[in-house]
């Protein structure tokens, strides 16, 4: 019913802001779940990165890579392994405190979320999909696992799900709609595919059968705007018949 | 033998029990135990549903057990009475409230009429004749009255208004039935892809009734944005015959640079936005204001939001933006109620009885308390929890 009410089905929605408080407090493991995974989420962003102002001429993307690599070789091979060490602490040493915060966040991400992996081998969906329909007049229909796509008309949405999250990772540009079809709850996290990059993240958890919509809108700042389906009078005026006639709503 | 009585004496008691429960909700459903219905959402539940309440202002409610999902669009409660719109099924539904659910009566096609359910608006010709109209999505206007002790629909048309020319369409929407005259208020805008703002003027139709024939099309530039786009939800009020009209031209609906929420009026007896009345309660710089409830004797209730605490669209669903205010619509003075901020919603969240407003108010989270504020002394007392987003509240019949 009521576009009304489901209306209030946003409680679920909320922006978390990256900040070096943040930061710390995730290293001493007192983040929330939901902060833990924005952090996550905003170190592996690669469009993140000019927000860690590090010192002029740090090759800040170099280290990262060249650490990711470092390990990733060095659970391979053993007896790489002290070469690794002195090339990580020669590299974690030379830049600031806070990324080296930062990254040793990731490593430990990394770890745990292996761990978690191990712990909750079933999900409810998997793999990843890629949806283009820039060049397209009407909407067009994508699957994952068990979440299904419709993508406006000008719009293009990549979506997977990380190794170290149970949360759909959804990068877009446009506006897609997004329904729940298995039998649990799905976390999205929706961010901008867009050329601007001063786009919010939006999260929300999906219950099952439920369908979401997401854009990007300008009141006064680059958003993201999520709502449930349901509450599609949520959408500003001009939005609400782009959305009816792209998704036959109402 | 004698434990093939002791089986027939239990299956009997079973049964009745059986048959006593099932009679059990209809039967309570009676307006002077539990005067009023609340219609309210759970977020927990994920279902909307009707509570009766004994009280406003004594107790708490959670979510029943037995509460039944409320499927359509409510929008209006009369004699007794909810309306619906089911959008889907093109169907206007009456219902009837029992003790924990409503129950469709009878249900009326909108099949083979025009109808949109964005942009549209209702009124009452008389307690049988229901008026409903739509822009059918800002592209044009048009109406069906429906009979509603038959649910059927007695005869429907377009207006004769102006076509938006493309790419602008009707935005807001304001329609009013006073004696024989249909005012309808509305603004310009560019639609789909486009952010820019309304024009800088509210455009008002009178149109005759029953004849619908278009007598005036007038320009005010004052205020644009007049009304909403929802059919839930209050934007005008008729005080001793004057009619109140309040224009939203805030970043929730689309914003405008430059104009200001305001109140014009329509004096009983004229045709015309009155040039000798404009009730600005706001500047443009610092709020907002959002829905007009009528309390009666020249007082009014408005949502207003301050615009600091607005950053980005997602804050007027997310954040508890709102303020209430008593509007004074003859001396055009506001008075702040001291009530918890509240979110946004665009619904019936306001009960009038005499001098008595009760307000639900969320409270953060999934959970709602209404308040009872007394007008005239300006009193202001808590009552009832819910457990739930209430979005209607009625004295039933």
């Amino acid at each position: 019913m009521l576009l009304v009410v489901r209306e209030h089905g946003l409680l679920g929605i909320m922006k978390i802001e990256i900040t070096p408080e943040l930061i710390i407090r995730y290293h001493q493991g007192q983040c929330t779940q939901e902060e833990k995974e924005v952090v996550v989420e905003w170190l592996l962003d690669p469009e993140a990165e000019e927000n860690l102002h590090l010192p002029d001429g740090e090759p800040e993307l170099i280290h990262k890579f060249e650490i990711w690599q470092g390990i990733s070789n060095g659970v391979k091979k053993n007896a790489r392994r002290g070469r690794l060490i002195r090339v990580l602490k020669k590299e974690l040493y030379a830049i600031r405190p806070i990324t080296r915060l930062a990254i040793a966040a990731t490593v430990l991400l990394f770890v745990g979320s292996l761990a978690a992996g191990i712990y909750y081998p079933t999900r409810s969906v998997d793999g990843q999909v890629s949806l283009d329909n820039l060049a397209g007049n009407t909407a067009k229909n994508g699957k994952l696992a068990s979440l299904s796509f419709t993508l406006s008309p000008q719009s293009k949405a990549e979506a997977n799900i990380p190794a170290w999250t149970r949360a759909v990772q959804i990068r877009f540009c446009g506006s897609l709609q997004v329904t729940n079809n298995s039998e649990n709850d799905v976390e999205l996290v929706f961010s901008s595919g867009c050329k601007k990059t001063n786009y919010t993240l939006q999260k929300v958890t999906v219950a099952k059968g439920k369908s979401y919509l997401a854009t990007h809108y300008r009141m006064e700042t680059d958003e993201i705007i999520v709502v449930d389906k349901a509450r599609i009078l949520d959408l500003p005026p001009p939005l609400v018949s782009q959305f009816i006639k792209d998704f036959k709503l109402i | 033998m004698q434990m093939s009585r002791i089986c027939t004496l239990i299956a009997v008691l079973l049964t009745s029990l059986f048959i006593s429960c099932d009679k059990k909700p209809a039967d309570k459903a009676n307006p002077n135990e539990r005067p009023y219905g609340i219609l309210v959402y759970s977020a927990d539940a994920e279902k909307e549903f009707l509570i009766r309440a004994e009280s406003l202002m004594e107790g708490s409610y959670e979510v029943p057990k037995t509460a039944r999902q409320v499927e359509p669009i409510v929008f209006a409660y009369k004699d007794g009475s909810y309306y619906g719109i089911d959008e889907n099924k093109r169907s206007l539904t009456r219902y009837k409230p029992t003790e924990n659910e409503l129950v469709a009566d009878k249900v009326c096609s909108l099949d083979t009429i025009p109808w949109k359910y964005f942009s549209s608006w209702y009124d009452w010709v008389s307690p049988d004749t229901l008026l409903i109209g739509s822009t059918m999505e800002g592209s044009q206007f048009v109406y069906a009255l429906v009979d509603v002790r038959t649910m059927t629909v007695a005869s429907h048309g377009t207006f004769d208004i102006p076509f938006p020319v493309k790419p602008e369409y009707y935005g807001g929407v304001f329609a009013k039935l006073r004696d024989n005259r249909i005012y309808i208020a509305y603004t310009l805008y560019e639609g789909v892809n486009s952010l820019a703002p309304a024009r800088d003027t509210t455009y008002m139709a009178v149109v005759e009734y029953p004849s619908m024939k278009t007598l005036d099309l007038q320009k005010d530039t004052r205020s644009t944005w007049p009304g909403g786009y929802f059919l839930h939800a209050p934007f005008s009020l008729v005080n001793n015959g004057d009619i109140y009209l309040l224009t939203q031209p805030g970043g929730r609906t689309h914003n405008h640079p430059t104009k200001s929420t305001g109140i014009y009026r329509i004096k009983k007896g004229e045709d015309k936005l009155d040039p000798t009345y404009f009730f600005r309660p706001t500047d443009q710089q610092n709020q907002e204001g959002y829905l007009l409830y009528d309390l009666g004797n020249g007082k009014a209730l408005i949502k207003m939001v301050e615009k600091k605490r607005v950053n980005r669209y997602m804050d007027y669903l997310e954040k508890r933006i709102v303020d209430y205010y008593i509007l004074d619509l003859y001396t055009q003075k506001k008075t702040r109620i001291d009530l918890p901020p509240d979110r946004l919603k665009f619904e019936y969240n306001v009960l009038v009885e005499n001098d008595q407003v009760y307000v639900a108010v969320n409270n953060g989270n999934n959970e709602s308390t209404i308040w009872r504020y007394h007008v005239p002394s300006g009193k202001l007392t808590e009552g009832i929890t819910i457990d739930g987003q209430v979005y209607m509240i009625n004295r039933l019949q």
